[in-house]
């Protein structure tokens, strides 16, 4: 019996994240007043239009850099691709498949970037990958606001600002709007869903899996279980570091053109800089931690975090009358999940180092006494 | 005794200094002395670079306790503005006016800022290694916290509150019949008709510096540095690292808290909701520009890099507007913030100066 | 001995230049599909005409009513003087015209016409068209604008 609630108890506080967010879920899903279709069919567009972006994240948590706050830079990589293709009047699926291709060298770029400073400052990467986050968004800035129109030629006028150069604040993207999601459509009892989407999506699952079992990805695993080790066995591991980090941008850069074709829209300066806090707190909620994630963790994230993002709002107003509260309540919950995750990530990290020292030194007396 | 070439001293001079702080000094005053050339006053700007820093150097000067502690660089500021905001929202609520309403302010301030500073310094003391990313989010997590609150938290007073519902504070207060300008205008100084002199704001900032210099050099402060770069010499000697720390922790935030108030005085206004949002980044930017490290830092370090960054945040808008006709200003202040960050988050450890 | 160690040396050396080859030509066909898809997916405007126009020194009257159809798109009807635009994606498509001649007849006239890649708009001009269907530089012609303003 106590062996059972030992686990209990374990199971309890590794998964204490998730847990909390099926709590709010369940109190706030009647208080918003919402029906189980609505709320269904708004789940299912946000699975598809997030979900990319996340995978993108497992990867360095494979290989060891934590929570990639970097991704930020993947979403600029393929922003830009979709100017330039908005800018050329290409349409449909032919205009997504090119902005992914044209994202391919900016997130290289980008990534190669990121990467390199992250090995940099071992041991600190997340607060790094964080700052370049920000970093970039001025060279972003610098790039999209200024150098796109007097150095960067744009034929399209409809795209820049009125003053003549820099590219206006928001883009349609009527051109791909919805092309691949509206490619094979299926209507279950009222909802409708983005068959085509979900394939990419799951070919996204596949790679990620086959990944893993490469070469390539063995040694991403080892450099995230332990530096040195990895080191002494031959992994280039700073070469290797680098690797992840630019594979998980590029991912981030496709991850974009399917959430952007989603959305219809390109918010120029401000798409791409609430999407990386969003992701890593979904991931964090579907139980990943900062060096372990797996694909479901992915899924049950998106779905969770969405459901809490969508009624809050509503509970708020149902609640105390104010929607207002409802969306601060969510951007509270959103960052407050990502400190408690971090907590408990280095509070355990702590302990399993703890455990392990006691372990070593009843083993040291063990031997002594022989 | 060797006498250094001139090679030498230039090398130890740039390896001291920095290149990036080199770089920046020289970019402020090739501003400065093109000012004139474009049509921009240099006297104005002075004046305003001043206020600024007038304004900012005590949120600066917060970061010092929690860097000499090894606690990093402290991205969770925004605590400490807050309970600098809970203290300025009472006092405007029980109707203090002049200088009893500054005062108060930080009367009331100062409670809330030691009990957030001690649940926070604990915080930090189970996650030893992990402070910044996590200083960072309990930042975020706070103010999104408070802008509930905000909304919640039954304020009366007219001038505070949205206009017809009388419910939950407005967005931005402002502080004018209350402390706007009190310290800046205590013992100002005019000097010529554009600039008067903030004597109040920086006589303050100096009390204030003196303070904490003074506090680093008794028998605590020096326990307290230890911890930071030497934290097993420290253990050895009995110090109780994690009560130093906490004691750091609620410094930082104590100082934050007055610092906000300092900035509101001169700013004119108290603003809540996602205002302190960001305002760790500054900071931080500035006392790395300093010369300060992740781990080690000095007084001189917050006057040089306020200076500097604030300077910087100055000039270049107004001169870069008459020379190009463009305002690229927000995207500089970005990457030369943020850059800065980097900088000092991709060294080994030590300080300059 | 030297004989086995010269083999592996080749050996290492084919590996890595096929590596090299492979990768080159994943490139390459990366390209091509971008390409390819830049080609398939350009979108232009293109602007129907019923404008009485002079292409080459001759004059072509604008019909009174004429019936144009792009592809598989609503057809769509001009009179004289007016102006519609068809947006299409692609460089080829089919072009059919129905009019009245002045006996009373009732004629179809389909041809495929091709769109230069660099324009995203231009102009076809019906009369001409009707007039000279097989020889596109009578009836295709480039869109100019004048900018406005800056």
């Amino acid at each position: 019996m106590k062996i059972t609630k030992e686990t209990f108890i374990k199971l309890f506080r590794n998964n204490l994240v998730t847990v909390m967010f099926v709590i709010i879920c369940a109190f706030g899903i009647p208080l918003s007043g919402y029906s189980a279709n609505y709320l269904i069919g708004e789940i299912i567009v946000r699975i598809s239009r997030n979900s990319f972006l996340i995978l993108s994240l497992l990867i360095p948590i494979m290989a060891g850099m934590g929570l990639n706050f970097g991704m930020t830079l993947g979403a600029m990589a393929g922003e830009i691709a979709l100017i330039f293709v908005t800018d050329w009047s290409v349409v449909g699926i032919p205009a997504m498949v090119l902005a992914c291709i044209l994202s391919v060298p900016f997130s290289i770029i980008l990534g190669t970037i990121c990467g390199r400073i992250l090995n940099k400052a071992k041991g600190r990467e997340m607060v790094t990958s964080y700052i370049i986050g920000f970093f970039m968004n001025g060279v972003y800035q610098l790039f999209v606001l200024y150098a796109m129109g007097p150095i960067i030629p744009i034929k399209n006028k409809a795209l820049v600002l009125p003053r003549g150069y820099g590219i206006r604040n928001t883009v349609n993207l009527i051109g791909i709007r919805r092309s691949l999601d509206d490619l094979i459509k299926v209507r279950i009892s009222g909802v409708s869903v983005p068959v085509a989407t979900f394939l990419v999506i799951a070919v996204a699952c596949v790679f990620i899996v086959w990944f893993r079992k490469t070469k390539l990805g063995q040694d991403m695993r080892a450099v995230g279980q332990d530096l040195e080790v990895s080191s002494a066995a031959g992994i280039k591991v700073e070469n290797t570091r680098v690797v992840s980090i630019v594979l998980s941008t590029v991912l981030a850069g496709f991850g974009m053109v399917l959430y952007l074709q989603n959305m219809g829209t390109l918010n120029t300066y401000n798409s791409h800089t609430q999407i990386g806090m969003f992701s890593i707190a979904a991931i964090l909620v579907g139980g990943a931690s900062v060096n372990k994630a797996s694909i479901p963790n992915v899924f049950l994230g998106v779905i969770l975090f969405h459901l809490m993002f969508i009624v809050s709002p509503m509970a708020g107003k149902n609640l105390i009358g104010q929607a207002q509260l409802g969306e601060y309540f969510r951007v509270f919950v959103s960052y407050g999940v990502i400190t408690l995750s971090l907590v408990l990530y280095e509070m355990r990290k702590k302990r399993e180092a703890n455990d392990s020292a006691q372990l070593l030194e009843t083993e040291q007396e063990g031997y002594n006494n022989d | 005794m060797e006498k250094l070439t001139m090679k030498e001293r230039y090398d130890e001079f740039i390896s001291r200094f920095g290149w990036p702080r080199i770089i920046i000094g020289m970019f402020l005053l090739f501003l400065f002395i093109v000012a004139p050339f474009v049509g921009v006053s240099v006297s104005t700007s002075l004046s305003d670079t001043i206020n600024r820093f007038g304004m900012n150097c005590i949120l600066v000067l917060a970061m010092v306790p929690m860097i000499h502690s090894g606690c990093g660089l402290n991205f969770g500021l925004p605590l400490g503005i807050i309970a600098g905001l809970l203290g300025a929202t009472l006092s405007l609520q029980f109707e203090f006016v002049g200088a009893s309403s500054f005062a108060m302010a930080i009367v009331f301030a100062t409670p809330f800022a030691l009990l957030f500073g001690w649940g926070y310094g604990k915080l930090l003391n189970k996650v030893k290694g992990g402070e910044m990313m996590i200083a960072t989010y309990v930042g975020f997590s706070s103010v999104a916290f408070m802008c509930m609150m905000w909304l919640l938290l039954p304020y009366s007073n007219p001038t505070m509150v949205w206009g017809f519902e009388g419910k939950g504070l407005r967005t931005t207060i402002s502080t004018e019949g209350y402390y706007l300008h009190i310290l800046n205008d205590f013992l100002a100084i005019p000097i010529g008709d554009h600039f008067t002199f903030p004597t109040g704001m920086i006589l303050f900032f100096a009390l204030l510096a003196f303070l904490v210099w003074a506090f680093l050099h008794t028998k605590k402060g020096t326990a307290m540095t230890a911890v930071g770069s030497n934290p097993i010499f420290a253990k050895a000697s009995g110090i109780n690292i994690d009560k130093i720390r906490i004691l750091s922790v609620m410094m930082s935030t104590w100082l934050g808290a007055i610092g906000i108030l300092v900035y509101q005085q001169s700013f004119g206004f108290i603003q809540l909701y996602m205002g302190p949002f960001f305002m760790a980044l500054p900071a931080v930017s500035a006392i790395l520009i300093g010369g300060a490290s992740v781990n080690k830092a000095s007084i001189p370090n917050v006057i040089i890099g306020t200076f500097l960054f604030q300077g910087i945040l100055t000039m270049t808008p107004s001169v870069m507007n008459s020379a190009i006709q463009t305002d690229m200003s927000e995207v500089i202040r970005i990457i030369v913030s943020n850059g800065m960050i980097l900088y000092a988050l991709t060294r080994k450890t030590e300080a300059t100066r | 001995m030297i004989q086995l160690n010269c083999l592996k040396q080749s050996r290492r050396v084919t590996t890595m230049t096929r590596r090299t080859i492979v990768r080159i030509s994943a490139l390459v066909v990366i390209l091509l599909l971008a390409f390819a898809m830049l080609r398939i997916g350009r979108q232009h405007s293109i602007l129907l005409d019923d404008k009485t126009v002079t292409v080459q020194g001759q004059e072509y009257k604008a019909l009174d009513m004429v019936e144009v159809k792009v592809d598989k798109q609503d057809s769509v009807e001009l009179v004289k003087r007016d102006r519609d635009v068809a947006v299409v994606t692609g460089q080829s498509h089919k072009i059919k015209v129905t009019y009245t001649d002045a006996q009373w007849n009732e004629i179809e006239l389909e041809r495929k016409i091709k769109i230069p890649f660099d324009k995203e708009m231009i102009v076809f001009s019906v009369p001409a068209f009707i007039e000279n269907p097989d020889d596109d530089t009578y009836y295709l012609m480039p869109f100019e604008t004048t900018s406005v303003g800056n």
